[in-house]
Parts: C-alpha cells; structure tokens; sequence
C-alpha cells in the first residue's frame, strides 16, 4: 500500500513537474514586444503561453522609449512598412481602451496629433519635401498620407499655452496619432497576460535552444528545462545568441537613445513634438539622440547639451525648469529600420521578432502578429518583414 | 576649460578636508568642491562661523574641525563651495553647477568624499510636516542657532539619536519621549563585540555617561518599540509606538526620528564603481583597497561614503587617499608613503574598535512587518508601500523593473529616500536578502540642473553634433 | 517651533517671500531661516498636493524645494540673500507666475 502511494505521489510528482515547465508557446522576452505577442497569444486561443524575462535594467528598452504612437516620417521609400505603420496607428485608441478596461491600469494614452518643429526657412522646405517623399510610398499602398507643415503662427496657434522660440519657422503636423506612457504600457500588458491565464516567469534566463525530432522545442534555463511546441524569441539584444547556435544571424544593431525628464510643470503642452513632449503628470521628455554605439548605455554630456539646447530653442520657457533624470537604451536598429518578423527557414515552429518603436507597433503584435505565429492569418504586409530579406 | 587638476576632492566634510590638505602640502594642484556655501560637511557644519555658544554646546566632537579648517586654509588648496556637482565620469572629468553656470573640470585623480545621511525609514506619518531626522535638528543647530521650541518627541535607533537626545536635554528642550526601535537586550553578536570595544575604554565611558544623563533627566525612555506611527493631518500633532502590547502616545509638534547612518552612495553608482554590502548595517558601499581607490584607477572613496565609521575615520581615510595619489603621481616615493601612512593607520585601527560593538548593538531589523501597505514609501511621486507590493505580486523582482512600473524612485531625490526601503520591501516579499534585488541605476544629474544651464555650458571640443531626428526615418 | 541660540548675531536682510516683502536671518540657508521666521511648510507636494516641510536638511530629501529666483531649488542649500524672490506656491494664487 505504502509502495503504491509512493508511485503515485512519484508519478504526480512529475507529471505536476511536466505541467508546469511544458507549455503550447513560449515566448523568451518580457518587454512591450514580447508581452504584447504573449497577451495575442492567449486572445487567440492559445492554451498555456509562457513568457520568460530577465528583468535586467539594461536590456530594458522601454526605458529608452519616448512614448509616441505615431506614423509620421514612417515608411518613405517602403510602402509596406508604411502601411504597416499606419495601421498601428489607427488601431491605438481601440487598444488602450480595452487594455484599461482589461487591467484598471490608466496608460495615459492622449491622442492629441503630433509635429515635429523647423529651424529656419530651409529646414522647413527639407520637411516639406520629405513630407511628398512619404506620400509617394503611401499612394503605392493606397494609403493616404494625412500630414501637412504649418506655418509659424499656425504652430503657434495650435500650442497657444507654451511660447514658440523666436527661430521656429513651423512643423511638419499630423491630427491622427498621439503619445502614451511606454512604462505603463509594459505594466499593463503584463498585467493583461497573467489575468489570461498566462504564465509570467520573471528573472529567468534561457541558455539554450534546441528544437526535438518530434517538432517540440527544448529550452535549458537558470530554473531548469521547459518544453513548448511553438516558440518565439523577442529578447532584443539577447536574441542573436539564441538563434547564433541554429545557424542564424540576426540582422540588428544597436543604436543608443537618449531622453531626459524634467520635473514637473503645470500643463502647458499637449500635442507632442518629436523631440519635446509633455506628459499628464506635467514632466517634459526631452529627446532625442540617435547613436551608432556598441552596447553601452551610458548617457553623454554632450548629448544632454544638444537635446537640453535644442529642447530650450523650440520652448524658451524650459530655460528655468530643471532636468532631473537621463534614461538611455539602446534600440534595436535594422538596416533598413523596419521591422523583422521572420519564421526560422529550417525550424517553421521558431519565431523571432526584432524591432524598434515597439509602443508603436504594440496593437498589431496582439492582433495581427499573434495570429500569424499560430498559423491562423497572415496580414499582407508580414512577408516583407522577414530577417532574410538582409540577405542578398 | 583647458585645466587639469591633479586632483578633485568631491565633499568638504572631514575627508574631503584633510585628503585636500595633504594633497596641496604635497604641492599638488587640488580643488575641493562641495554644494555647501561653506566647508565641513555635515559633522563640521559651519565650524568657521561658529558662535562659541554652539562649540560649548557641541564640544570637542565639533571644535576639532576648527583645527582642520586651518590646516586647510593654510595648504594652498582651493575650496569651491556652493558647487553641486552632477556628474562624473572616470576619466577624471567632473561636471558642476555653481551661481547658475555648469561647468567641467578635468583632473588626473578623483577623490569622492561625499559622506553620509539618515537612513531614511518609511512609517506611518513620516512625510508629516514636522517630521525630522535628528542629524537634521544637529544641522539647524549648526547652521543657524537653532533649538526646538516645542514639544518633541524622538524615536527611532542609533548612536546619533542619544547623542541629539543628550544634547537637546542639556539645552533644556521639552523632551516627551525617546522611543527606541533597538532591542531591549543585547545579541549574543553583539555581546561577543564587546570584547574589542574594551580596548577603547574611553569611548564605552562616554556612551555610559550619555545613558545615564538621559536617565537622570526624567525623559520616559522605551526600547523595543513598535509600530511607531506620526499622527496628524497636515502635521505631526502626536506620536503614537507600542512597548510590547501597551499603547504609547505622546502629543508632539516635532518628530526626530534616526535609524542609523547609511553612506550616501548615489555618486558611486553613477560611475558605476564596484559595491559590496554590509549586512549589519543593511548598506551598499564602494568597494576599495586600503587606500580608498576604488575599482576605477584614479578615482578614490573616503568617509563615510565609503563605509560609515565616523569622523576621525573619515579624516584618515582622506589622508590615506592622498598619501596613495601622491604616491601614483611620482611626487612621493612608495617608502615615504608608507612611514607617512603607518601613524595614520594605527590612529584608524585605535578608531575602530568599538565600531563593531556599535554596528552590532545597533544593527536594524526589518521584516514585512515593519512596512504597512498604506505608508508612503516615495515621497516626491507619493507611492505606497501597498502600491509596491501589487507590482511584486504581478511578476516585478527587480527594483529598477519596479521603480518604472510604479514610479518609485522616479521623483527629484532620484531614490535617496525610497531606495534603501524599496529593497528591503522587496526582498521581505520574495524571500531575498535586500542586497539580491538589485540597486537603482543612478544617471546623471546627481542633483537637478535648469535645461538652459546645461544648453549653455561649454565642453570640450567633441565634435559631437546634434541629433539627425530622421535617422531612423525613411531608409 | 524654533528659538534661535541667544549670542548669536541676527543679521537680517529683506527678501520676497510669496510676493510680500520679509526680514530673514541672511548668512544661513534659506530653509533654516524660514524655519526660524516661524514658516514650517516649504511647499504642497505636486504628487500628493499636501504640504510639505523640510525633513533632512541636508541636501537628499528634497522636501524643502521651492521657486528661488525663478528655479525649483533646495531651500537648505541655497543662502539667504539681500533681494531673494521666494516662492513656495502655497495657495497657487499668489506670486510670480512663471
């Protein structure tokens, strides 16, 4: 009798053990990308999703975000990723809705347009050029392109509670995107995913994948091995070295970016500009810098001097309002700045996702990425985002 | 600026004092920089403008800074007071902000003598108006002559905490209470450390003295205390602890509370030097050789910064630091150093011995129950401890992971005051030593500076251009 | 709340304190000397919108920032100065707008 427990107790042992490190998808990467995906998964009917993430302060790359949802600038010369933009856009308000409607978390989404301001007369018409440059690449994926420079007193009028500096000549100006909170959003996403039923595994690290014979995936952790059937790797900057060992290179690479908080103000501005913008809680983010650096995250004088001297130029009012913290990240960078959604040629099972402006593209990773990952739609414009698309 | 110095001596306190001293005797260019108006740091706040009344008060803890100022004025070292440093970088540049001008300086070797504060304990009430750290109430006394004119009442652990209790008896302050979180019986630890404390006779005389001074005032003296709460509502009207299960309450317009002093190591961590943590007293410090030099080459950590163990410590560390660049520089040889630095080291040793019996009487105990949810844990960004909690429960383990998610440590004091709790909270709820959390990335500016201050600052040529905003744009 | 130490000379010098002119105790910080004036609360707290008073005194809480010349400072570090235009926005009516 005693033996027959013991068995028993044994085999449930490992069978709970099996239960718990096995599941449909996992996905090895917990910032806005990978929770986002994890949170489609579960959506779309996906029964046990994993997510696994380091929590380590570098590889945060939220921290680097500036918060904006935009389509403006995006896709010149690559319709698909214009289209692609534009539909992120368009599906954000719906998405933060439900996702504080799922979680009670208030992402501060304000959907309140979007500009980006010109020094001087030429800087100006180098805008509006760029502008038509955008346009031709949306007409080739019948998009329009709802973008416009206003003049200086136009500009003015549209932010009459802040001063305009005495060079601003005007900015490029779009009504149909906004900002929000990228730290918030991560908060909620995860939030949103164990409320599902998902499994958020958190300071874990991955060492090791192997895919099985019989289609299943190994992974070897710091807490042990797991089992899934579909695995995707949205790790950022850890990514290569996961799929380095399957014969795959990753087209990325890094790019430092820059922001600086002050502290808070009465609010005074409320559509936000590429490189100023002002939060609900009343501190101004200020950035926006775009280095070509290894993986160093360490934020620059010199950098704080540009973006501090720039920032006073477009709002002289900043002149008195104290800087009180830097953050920094280093993005993900593609060659050609679009995203790499791509399936492993030889392991169809394995995904990996590598990309900036993940606030941006968060509503397409939950409705359009995850669905595709199970094999049950695929929106047009995925193809055109594969990693092999690098190799020519 | 073009300028190299030979040394930067970030901090006026006693450190930072006599490591610019010995530096400029040894005929080094050194410039001592301190956001103070004038030097001594905390222990010798204001000791050049001293009344005599205020040295009679402090005694001879406070006039040896007298003796030290001198030395330092005679030196040839340049003191630069009123500058707030914001950050440093380990190729020996340093950034400041004084009369409303950042600038940078470069010097071949750092001192970092930036000190110490009160560790700061969230509890019930503790952000009241009328809330103070009692090293606070030793500054305003320092600074400006200042005594409590109302009813007091002081709480909390420490040497620091008798020490002020003494002195505001002697002064004749309506003390109602002292109430002390340290355990009413010593720990076997701490009665084993006692053994190296008799070395220095002397020092246990005078903490005996300090005792029995508080018991022959009459002031109600509890230890073990809990639960200690500042009631009010737009100040403190009353404090309120419990001895065992019996209610305390005393009506008070003043709180002083002291837990401990903890080094104030935010400098530290902007330049990313190497730390370890002194499970005792629950703090994270540089790690350094005998010297002080740090895991970055030319930079050195001195005082209490580096390791609380007071102001003859702090005096000897500076010492030690500058025997040791003066040493690297070429301008002494290494047997030179060496005989220089041996009184000194006896001097440190002598110093030390009833430090371990102190740390160990007065090591802090925290569990989960020494944090209530509806406290508030950041002061700037008003988080509740409650608040951090949830975030745990939802799958946060790192305090940099919570500190975006909840916005704890986000605020102007970058951390100071939430951060030593944020991880003894976090690690209370995962079963984890505070020291495996994580600590709070610090990046600059150590203290906040106005947007058109660093717009208008000169730099060294870099070449560094403004930002392309398209290049992410349109490829 | 504070008596000041009775040999100490008090040299006081003339500052704008909310917009109405004030004598304070010049050669100390700014904090200090409010405190002295009788003045316990340095600011309402832009996150919890309650009054705040200085706490460490020392330069790491921030409890005692307020407007100084136009720039949010710390009150225990900056020195009292002939002509200082302090502003503590208690009421949010009175003094300076920016």
């Amino acid at each position: 009798m005693v033996e027959y427990c013991r068995a028993s107790l044994l085999f449930s042992t490992d069978y709970i053990g099996f239960q718990l490190s096995s599941a449909d998808v996992i996905v090895i990467g917990g910032g806005i990308t990978g929770a986002a995906v994890g949170l489609g998964l579960l959506e779309e009917g996906a029964e046990k999703v994993f997510i696994f993430d380091e929590q380590l302060p570098s590889q945060r790359l939220s921290r680097g975000n500036f918060g904006l949802t935009w389509f403006m600038c995006k896709g010149g010369n690559n319709p698909n990723y214009a289209k692609w933009c534009r539909m992120a856009t368009q599906a954000w308000p719906d998405f933060a809705a439900s996702l504080e409607a799922e979680t009670g978390y208030d992402i501060e989404l304000e959907w309140t347009g979007g500009a980006i301001h010109a020094f001087g007369e030429e800087q100006f018409q180098n805008y509006a050029d760029s502008i038509e440059v955008v346009r031709k690449s949306c007409a080739e994926a019948d998009l329009d392109y709802p973008v416009r420079m206003l003049n200086r007193q136009e500009f003015a009028d549209l932010i009459p509670d802040i001063e305009i500096g005495g060079d601003v000549s005007g900015a490029m100006y779009t009504a149909d995107q906004g900002h929000v909170n990228p730290l918030l959003l991560l908060a909620a996403l995860r939030s949103a995913f164990q409320k599902k039923g998902g499994t958020y595994h958190s300071t874990l690290s991955v060492s090791n994948v192997t895919p099985n014979n019989d289609g299943s995936i190994t992974l070897q952790t710091s807490r042990g091995s797991f089992t899934c059937s579909k695995l995707v790797i949205a790790a950022g900057h850890g990514s290569s070295k996961l799929i380095a060992p399957l014969g795959e290179k990753l087209h990325i690479y890094p790019q430092r970016g820059q922001l600086m908080v002050s502290e808070r103000y009465r609010r005074v501005l409320k559509v936000p500009v590429l490189c100023t913008r002002q939060t609900p809680d009343g501190t101004f983010l200020i950035g926006l810098s775009t280095e070509d650096t290894a993986l160093n995250s360490q934020v620059t004088v010199e950098a704080m001097k540009n973006q501090a001297s720039n920032a006073v130029r477009l709002f002289p009012l900043l002149k008195n309002i104290n800087w009180v913290r830097s953050w920094g990240a280093i993005r993900v960078m593609t060659p050609d700045g679009a995203p790499i959604y791509s399936r492993l040629k030889e392991f169809e099972n394995i995904t990996v996702l590598a990309l900036h402006s993940a606030v941006s593209l968060a509503p397409l990773h939950v409705k359009a990425i995850a669905p595709w990952i199970l094999g049950k739609s695929e929106a047009p414009q995925i193809s055109h985002f594969s990693n092999y698309r690098f190799n020519v | 600026m073009s300028k190299i110095y030979d040394a930067v001596v970030i901090g006026a306190g006693p450190a930072g004092i006599s490591a610019s001293a010995r530096l400029a005797e040894m005929g080094l260019q050194v410039i001592m920089l301190d956001e103070q108006q004038r030097l001594g740091g905390q222990i010798y706040r204001n000791i050049q403008q001293s009344s005599q009344k205020t040295r009679d008060d402090m005694g001879d803890d406070y006039t040896r800074g007298l003796n030290l100022a001198l030395r330092f004025e005679k030196s040839g070292a340049a003191c630069c007071s009123g500058a707030s440093v914001w950050d440093i970088e380990p190729d020996g540049y340093v950034y400041f902000s004084k009369d409303h001008q950042s600038k940078q300086i470069r010097a071949n070797y750092i001192v970092i003598a930036t000190g110490a504060m009160e560790r700061p304990v969230p509890f019930p009430g503790w952000n009241l108006p009328g809330v103070m750290g009692a090293g606070a109430a030793n500054n305003l006394a320092k600074e400006a002559g200042l005594t409590p004119d109302c009813n007091v009442v002081m709480a909390g652990s420490g040497p620091l905490l008798l020490l002020e209790a003494c002195l505001l008896i002697k002064k004749g302050v309506k003390i109602q209470a002292i109430l002390e979180t340290t355990p009413k019986f010593l720990s076997a630890d701490a009665m084993l450390k006692v053994f190296s404390a008799l070395k220095r006779i002397d020092f246990l005389k005078k903490g005996m003295k300090m005792v029995g001074d508080i018991k022959k005032s009459g002031v109600p003296h509890y230890k073990g205390i809990t639960k200690l709460r500042a009631l009010g509502s737009d100040k403190v009207e009353g404090v309120e602890a419990y001895n065992g299960s019996q209610r305390l309450y005393y009506p008070a317009d003043m709180l002083l509370a002291h837990f401990g002093v903890i080094p104030n190591n935010h400098i530290y961590r902007l330049l990313g030097c190497h730390l370890d943590w002194n499970h005792e007293q629950r703090y994270w410090y540089p790690r350094t050789d005998k010297w002080g030099r740090t895991n970055f080459d030319t930079v050195f950590a001195a005082g209490d910064g580096a390791g609380v163990k007071g102001a003859l410590a702090a005096e000897y560390k500076g010492e030690l630091a500058a025997l040791e660049i003066g040493h690297s520089l070429g301008i002494i040889p290494k047997y030179e150093r060496d005989l220089m630095a041996k009184p000194i080291e006896d001097e440190l040793a002598f110093d030390n011995h009833p430090r371990p019996f102190v740390d160990a009487v007065f090591a802090p105990v925290f569990s989960k129950d020494s944090f209530d949810d509806d406290t508030t844990i950041c002061r700037c960004e008003n988080i509740r401890i409650g608040d951090i909690r949830k975030a745990i429960g939802e799958g946060v383990r790192e305090v940099n992971e919570l500190k975006i998610v909840t916005r704890c440590g986000m605020g102007s004091c970058q951390g100071r005051m939430c951060g030593p709790a944020m991880a003894e909270i976090t690690g209370a709820e995962l079963a984890l030593s505070p020291n495996e959390v994580g600590v709070l990335k610090i990046r600059p500016p150590l203290k906040p500076i106005p947007l058109g201050e660093v717009a208008e600052m000169e730099l060294e040529g870099t070449g560094a251009g403004p930002a392309d905003l398209f290049k992410n744009q349109s490829k | 709340m504070f008596k000041q130490e009775t040999d100490q000379t008090k040299e006081t010098v003339k500052v704008l304190l909310d917009g109405e002119p004030r004598e304070l105790q010049s050669g100390v910080s700014v904090a200090a000397a409010l405190l002295a004036d009788g003045q316990i609360i340095s600011r309402i707290s832009p996150s919890s919108h309650k009054p705040c008073a200085p706490h460490c005194l020392m330069g790491v809480c921030f409890e005692c920032q307020m407007e100084i010349d136009g720039v949010q400072q710390q009150s225990c570090i900056v020195q009292v100065k002939e002509g200082l235009k302090i502003n503590r926005r208690l009421t949010g009516s009175k003094g300076e707008e920016k």
